[in-house]
């Protein structure tokens, strides 16, 4: 494992303060002035008489200051971005005594690591260590440091032929769709072959009708699709009588004829989501994840797309279509012409429809905790709540960095990734108008062989994955070492 | 919506409830915490309407402030001291912690304790 890192901006965290309180405030240190303080409200905050002095003082029991710290954490972290959240409480704790001793509530940090970070369980020792980690996760993509994880393939694979189409995370594992149908398992820390699946129905209706067009990882299985249609299913830790790839069980058969090619698919706990392009009408179908059972079909966001659609099966073109789906459920879908967002349990009914005057970018289309961000062909990107369609953030990309563009993003980043320069950006999106953090070059061994030209990115809250046509996966983890 | 009376309820046998003692709050301040749970159980509202609500109810003098808190923590009532907190957390945004101690009069326990 190489580390590297690019030069950026920068900026110093107190965070160091929240593991040992502070030593430099004593409570001789705090001045009791009398009279009106300064503050907003001087006619609210008149000189208090001693029995008030006693009161004001059994203000602060400890669940009261956990609740203000929450509350002071959350407002910063909503206003300022989520890594202000640490010095806003920093500035809590140092107070007085009372208020340092909430610091040590780990009940407090559970809470915050959950607001904030959206993290609902522990892998650290404490609640505490957990907040720690993931806000210098955070700040890592801020800053740009990172180390690069090379996927180690097994020695009897013959995978350098193969190209990857197809990526997914999730918190322990990178999953990799390839063009002839096997999906590939690595431990995404340490970059190890766990596994790799494969699928060997059907016929052939193209040299590229195997191509995997979505993984889906949830809790302990593995749910992957192919462009003919075809939906497998897998455990990831399930029982290994033979070493060696495993023939994961089909649970849907594939009908290209009648339905058309399976562009992509998506799906949570609950739902699979196959977005199609060759029939008119039939642009989505829906299964039950739990009964295997299709519960939906319609739609007609790809009837402009039909014939490009069965091109897919036969050339190793972009995709038609993009769709995603939600922790709530909503699916957004795009073409180049069309975004479209509707409820998994309603999908009759669509939320929003939108078009683009320049027209969108396939590619650009990427979720994360009920927002989405898409890019336009005139090189605007704009990140909205999927509920509401509220818009969050908005950035500008360079014509140049148009060019193979691939976008993807995480809590709180949009990530772009440009093949024609080999250059990946981190932008921040807490504001109206997103941020530039870093620009880092993406280099292919070393990078002496020239950049990496990238068909796929995906993104989470610790790490990014480009695979290319070129039959490379590079893994950049942000993660604190 | 308050655990400590919903608390009190579930462990007193039913025949023998006549009252619930909430000594440590005063009447004027049960009065706005009854009104508080009244409006959030109610139907009436629409979100943002509850919203505004709430942004007009915590918009209290701070000695008010101070005892609704010490009131939603005695009887457990969670949204109510997120909601007083966080008119708090507005009253101290952007200040140092000398700054917050010198505002709410803080001194350090240990000091304060000492001193009586």
């Amino acid at each position: 494992m190489s580390s590297s890192s690019s030069s950026s901006s920068s900026s110093s965290s107190p965070l160091s303060s929240l593991q040992q309180p502070s030593s430099s405030i004593t409570p001789s240190n705090v001045v009791d002035i009398p009279g009106p303080s300064n503050t907003n409200n001087d006619d609210e905050f008149e000189a208090p008489s001693s029995s008030r002095q006693r009161a004001m003082n059994e203000v602060w029991l400890e669940p009261v200051v956990e609740a203000l710290a929450t509350q002071v954490a959350i407002d910063a972290s909503h206003y300022h971005g989520r890594l202000s959240a640490a010095s806003a409480l920093a500035i809590i704790f140092q107070v007085c005594s009372t208020w340092r001793e909430v610091s040590r509530s780990d009940l407090l940090w559970q809470r915050l690591t959950r607001r904030i970070w959206r993290r609902t369980y522990r892998l650290r020792d404490t609640w505490q260590l957990e907040y720690i980690y993931w806000h210098r996760t955070a700040r890592n993509f801020t800053t740009g440091r990172h180390a690069l994880v090379v996927p180690q393939y097994d020695p009897g694979d013959h995978h350098q032929a193969l190209i990857c189409r197809c990526l997914t995370l999730s918190d322990t594992h990178l999953a990799c769709g390839f063009v002839d149908g096997t999906v590939r398992l690595f431990n995404l820390n340490t970059g190890a072959h766990i596994t790799t699946f494969w699928s060997n129905h059907g016929h052939l209706f193209g040299p590229f009708s195997q191509s995997i067009s979505g993984i889906v990882i949830t809790n302990s299985s593995l749910v992957f699709a192919r462009l003919d249609g075809d939906i497998y299913m897998s455990l990831i830790n399930g029982p290994r009588p033979i070493p060696g790839p495993i023939p994961a069980r089909r649970a849907i058969i594939g009908d290209v004829v009648n339905n058309g090619v399976l562009v992509e698919f998506a799906g949570c706990n609950r739902f699979w989501i196959g977005l199609f392009a060759g029939h008119a009408g039939g642009a989505f179908q829906i299964w039950d994840a739990q009964t295997e059972q299709r519960i939906f079909v319609g739609g007609s966001l790809t009837d402009p797309e039909s014939v490009q659609g069965w091109h897919m099966l036969t050339e190793l073109v972009e995709p038609v279509g993009r769709v995603r789906v939600t922790e709530r459920e909503f699916v957004v879908a795009c073409t180049t012409s069309r975004l479209v967002c509707f409820n998994l349990r309603n999908p009759e009914i669509l939320l929003r429809d939108m078009g683009s005057t320049t027209g969108f970018m396939v590619s650009s289309l990427d979720i994360s905790h009920e927002v989405f961000v898409v890019v336009e062909r005139n090189g605007v990107g704009t990140v909205r709540r999927v509920g509401n369609f509220e818009r969050v953030s908005r950035f500008r990309l360079r014509g140049s960095w148009l060019r193979g563009l691939l976008v993807c993003m995480n809590l709180g980043y949009v990530i772009t990734y440009s093949s024609g320069s080999g250059l990946l950006r981190v932008w921040d999106i807490h504001e109206p108008t997103a941020r530039l953090c870093i620009t880092i070059a993406v280099r292919d061994d070393g990078g002496e062989q020239g950049h990496v030209h990238g068909n796929s990115m995906v993104a989470n809250q610790t790490h990014v994955a480009i695979s290319s046509n070129d039959s490379s996966i590079h893994l950049l983890d942000f993660s604190v070492q | 919506m308050s655990k400590t009376v919903k608390d009190a309820i579930e462990t007193i046998p039913t025949d023998e409830i006549n009252s619930i003692s909430l000594s440590l709050v005063r009447s004027e301040i049960l009065t706005k915490v009854i009104e508080y749970c009244k409006k959030h159980n109610s139907a009436q509202m629409s979100d943002v309407d509850l919203m505004d609500w709430d942004v007009e109810f915590a918009n209290v003098h701070y000695t008010t402030l101070f005892d609704l808190v010490l009131s939603a923590n005695y009887m457990n009532i969670n949204c109510l001291l997120d909601l007083v907190c966080g008119k708090i957390a507005d009253m101290i945004k952007g200040k140092t912690p000398g700054e917050i101690a010198k505002l709410f009069d803080i001194k350090d326990v240990s000091t304060y304790e000492e001193d009586n």
